[in-house]
């Protein structure tokens, strides 16, 4: 496709000699036309892919503009959990980025893309005593946020919503008998209670159900799993065994169940079951 | 595109600068002539010509023109804009959203991929609002969940990534890649 930079078919007022003197072809799509294709793309999984048609593709979709003006198609449109959720129903690995911006503040800053250089959403609500947090899942609306010390060691866990700023404390998951972890493939997941109603007739919200589940390999096929129920509010502890928990890779939370690949296989865990 | 019987009329330059006596009779409607810039004629309504921002501001600024030049628009998308517009006016002498909705959606069904693609710049050009939606809505429709081999071809790009840049950007991203249609 040729490009040669923007242009658009706008006439100035004196049209006629416009109309006269345009020499530009139209036969190709400007920037501005092919980001109109693209922020109608229904998800914002395939907009991504999109990013590796070519360099100038790869150019628009990650910039905030573009980000911004997705988000703002797909809500007008009364789809209003549709690109959050596909941007939460990954682990922030692959779709958001958390990075610690200033150590002083300790802000956590969310990036729908790794390019993508300035940010939508902070932690900053999360309460003042935490300055050092991760995300560590997600699943639609809501992470699972990680407070750690200076010492990066493990201090309070998190449930919260960023675009509501509410946020829940967890209770700390069960201590450990003595045991040594395989490596360093421990791993959380958030699952999220799959067409639960979101909101009633009034337009209050209801409380989101959910599991955060938290595996810990101590052997080659075997794994505690610490699950936490959002209605009882506590942590359920259990030994798991088996190949499918041989690694866990690529955790992706979705349709209220956590997929992992374990090196052979995908495997499916419902929660709610 | 298809056949139907009030199609644009298409002559050559040369066959529409002579005479035409029945029209001032049988047509009472002001007719407006566009010209693309392969020269092909195209008499319009003036009605249809008005639903073209572009055109409507230029017959603002010289009312007594009566060919418009569109040096940047070929015959073939003009047609099918001109052909997308003749039914618009039509909706809005009858609001009927459902049907207008079911015209919009055959209206890019039967087009190919290609038809879509050049339509767009001319809806742009000629600044006709709806077509470009739906002109847009229905190229990211046809790309939704396809693999980005599909999408290079579609459009017709030539991928300049590197071998070792692709890799990367597929690893960065590789949730994005899986679960793709067939091409």
């Amino acid at each position: 496709m040729v490009t040669e930079g923007k242009r658009r078919g706008e006439l100035p007022s004196s049209a006629t000699k416009t109309l006269n003197n345009v020499t530009v072809r139209m036969d190709d799509l400007t920037d501005d036309l092919l980001l109109g294709i693209l922020l109608r793309l229904p998800t914002a999984k395939s907009a991504i892919r999109c990013m590796l048609v070519c360099k100038r593709w790869c150019s628009l979709i990650p910039t905030r503009s573009f980000i911004a003006r997705f988000k703002t198609h797909h809500t007008s449109e009364k789809k209003k959990f549709c690109d959050y959720d596909a941007a939460y129903q990954c682990p922030p690995s692959v779709f958001m980025r958390t990075e610690i911006e200033d150590q002083e503040v300790g802000i956590i800053l969310l990036t729908p893309n790794v390019e993508f250089e300035e940010n939508l959403y902070t932690l900053e609500f999360l309460p003042e005593e935490e300055k050092f947090v991760a995300v560590k899942a997600s699943c639609d609306d809501l992470l699972l946020c990680l407070a750690t010390d200076e010492n990066n060691n493990a201090t309070n866990q998190y449930i919260c919503n960023p675009f509501t700023e509410k946020w829940l404390l967890l209770p700390p998951p069960p201590k450990r008998r003595s045991y040594t972890p395989r490596d360093d493939s421990a791993f959380s997941g958030l699952v999220c209670e799959p067409n639960s109603p979101r909101r009633d007739v009034q337009g209050q919200e209801y409380e989101v159900r959910f599991r955060v589940l938290q595996f810990t390999p101590i052997s080659e096929h075997d794994a505690y799993m610490d699950v936490y129920c959002s209605e009882t509010g506590e942590w359920n502890e259990f030994i798991l065994s088996g190949r499918q928990y041989d690694s866990f890779l690529n955790v992706v939370a979705f349709d209220g169940k956590l997929h992992w690949y374990n090196g052979s296989d995908v495997v499916a865990y419902d929660p709610f079951q | 595109m298809s056949s139907s019987t009030d199609s644009p009329t298409l002559t050559t330059e040369t066959t529409q600068l002579s005479p035409q006596p029945d029209t001032e009779t049988a047509k009472p409607t002001k007719k407006i002539t566009l010209k693309s810039s392969d020269n092909q004629i195209f008499e319009v309504e003036e009605s249809v010509a008005m639903e073209f921002a572009t055109v409507k501001s230029f017959f603002e600024d010289s009312p007594s023109t009566d060919t418009v030049p569109l040096p940047n628009v070929t015959a073939k998308p003009l047609s099918q804009v001109i052909e997308f517009c003749k039914e618009q006016i039509k909706f809005k002498a009858n609001p009927d959203e459902a049907q207008k909705k079911k015209y919009n959606a055959e209206f890019v069904t039967e087009k190919s991929d290609k038809d879509l693609v050049d339509m767009i710049p001319v809806a742009n050009y000629l600044e006709i609002k709806d077509l470009l939606d739906v002109l847009n809505q229905a190229v990211a429709d046809r790309i939704e969940n396809k693999s980005v081999e599909y999408v290079r071809s579609f459009f017709g790009i030539d991928n300049d990534f590197t071998a070792e840049e692709e890799a990367a950007l597929r690893r960065e991203h590789a949730w994005a890649y899986e679960g793709v249609d067939e091409d």
